[in-house]
């Protein structure tokens, strides 16, 4: 019997994954060091999860619709055509790259047989959100629970990568990661029924952008991205 | 693959579309160079192509408003094509104002169309969105295989001290019908719009088909992944937010040897 869904969301979502996410902040290290204060986090998960996170489920979803309608490494290329479009920044370009070849490594472990993961190898240099795409395909994870890890991941990204910058109490924090919770479904609602790499959210952050291209440059930093 | 980003239905009361064509002169002949003006309605407030030169290498028009711009029901569309081995300088008198429209809304939809070789150099001027204004603007650019376009815009939230209007700004540039860029920016007054941080103004040049070598301009410079360089500034005064040196190595780079 496969596994409950519901447990392989969790797996996924789980900081303790080996798929790099230790090495992520969602680009709030360079937003603190730019004069963003602790205290505005809240606003600025919620601006991540209007934009470049809206965009990044949206890419997850379509690539998952893509290949249960058993596209191929062609169709998903579209799909991934379709985020670097919408994903200006080469460092968010890079740093959604750099996950993907994480996960699909550990991907290719736990379900070496998939179908689904082998049309993400034949892409050059693939990002994460068509990765974690390819898994729910492979899974039998539903779209909305897919926006959702997307939604809530980024989120924790944030939120932990935030506890190791300033000095908080982190139930504090997690006190955030629940208030963004209703954000997070509100995401999911908009992305889930997407099955069209036009129909991509596009909705950009130039703010997050030019924080993400200064924190590339600099190499005084303790999260990659 | 289909990418086009649809343009915003807005219903607009009036809706005055200006029509430029350029496409190249035979032989050593001057461009040719068509413009077309269409309103609604008699009184709609309008931009006005200007031919302000040309000889065989390009056509400068600039695009004079014509009436009040931009208020609530105006609906101003700008279709510009550029034909394969033509030139087309669009540069603007000034920049544009949005005013408060109390309930209603504007849009302001610009579709270009560049051929094989056709070059497009765009000077726009600083897009100003008053408190109270709601205007919908969109651009999109279709490109085929090997033609050039270096496009500038600027957008301004709010005249100097007052709150930002609102504004849903989209582009999509597609090269031989593969995205380029997609971008979507609903900027507005309200709390949770860190899109742009604590800034009013967006600055942005974009240069897409002529070659911008790997050092030039580092500062606001995103390389895209299809090809193309956008720079980008965010500011709170528009005079400190302009990009010039950015828009000279664009401009310089998609006009001709």
């Amino acid at each position: 019997m496969p596994p409950h869904p519901e447990l392989l969301l969790m797996l996924l979502a789980d900081a303790r994954l080996p798929a790099a996410g230790h090495t992520q902040s969602g680009t709030a290290e360079a937003a603190l060091a730019h004069g963003l204060a602790a205290a505005e986090l809240p606003g600025y998960v919620s601006a991540r999860l209007a934009s470049v996170t809206c965009v990044e489920a949206g890419t997850a979803v379509v690539a998952r619709a893509v290949l249960l309608r058993s596209g191929g490494t062609a169709q998903l290329a579209d799909v991934a055509a379709a985020w670097a479009a919408r994903t200006p920044s080469p460092a968010l370009r890079e740093a959604a790259r750099v996950q993907a070849r994480a996960l699909l490594r550990l991907a290719d472990r736990l379900w070496p047989e998939a179908g689904a993961l082998q049309a993400v190898r034949e892409l050059i240099r693939p990002c994460r959100a068509v990765v974690l795409g390819a898994v729910a395909a492979h899974v039998g994870l539903g779209a909305a629970a897919l926006a959702r890890l997307v939604g809530y991941d980024d989120v924790q990204t944030v939120c932990a990568a935030a506890l190791k910058l300033v000095p908080m109490d982190p139930a504090v924090v997690t006190g955030w990661v629940h208030d963004a919770l209703p954000d997070i479904d509100q995401l999911a609602a908009t992305v889930a029924e997407l099955t069209e790499p036009a129909s991509i959210p596009a909705v950009g952050s130039p703010q997050i952008e030019a924080w993400a291209q200064a924190h590339a440059a600099t190499s005084r930093r303790l999260f990659r991205a | 693959m289909h990418t086009s980003t649809p343009t915003i239905t807005r219903n607009a009361a009036r809706v005055a579309r200006t029509r430029i064509r350029v496409s190249p002169g035979s032989g050593n002949e001057r461009c040719r160079v068509r413009t077309a003006v269409s309103r609604s309605d008699p009184a709609a407030a309008a931009l006005r192509p200007v031919l302000v030169h040309h000889d065989a290498t390009v056509a400068r028009v600039s695009l004079v408003p014509d009436g009040a711009l931009l208020v609530a029901g105006d609906g101003i569309e700008v279709d510009v094509t550029v034909d394969a081995g033509a030139w087309l300088d669009l540069i603007e008198p000034g920049g544009t104002v949005a005013y408060d429209m109390r309930g209603g809304h504007a849009s302001w939809d610009v579709r270009i169309q560049l051929g094989a070789g056709a070059r497009l150099t765009w000077a726009g001027r600083p897009f100003v969105v008053s408190a109270g204004a709601d205007v919908g603007r969109s651009t999109v650019a279709q490109l085929a295989d090997g033609a050039y376009l270096a496009l500038r815009e600027t957008v301004v939230l709010g005249r100097d001290g007052e709150w930002p209007g609102t504004l849903r700004q989209r582009i999509t540039v597609e090269r031989d019908g593969h995205p380029v860029l997609v971008e979507d920016l609903p900027l507005g007054p309200w709390p949770t719009s860190g899109l742009i941080g604590k800034h009013r103004v967006l600055a942005s040049v974009l240069c897409i088909g002529a070659p911008v070598g790997a050092d030039v301009e580092s500062i606001g410079r995103l390389d895209l992944d299809d090809g193309g360089v956008m720079w980008r500034r965010l500011g709170v005064q528009a005079h400190e937010t302009t990009l010039d040196t950015a828009w000279q190595v664009a401009r310089g780079a998609v006009a001709p040897p």
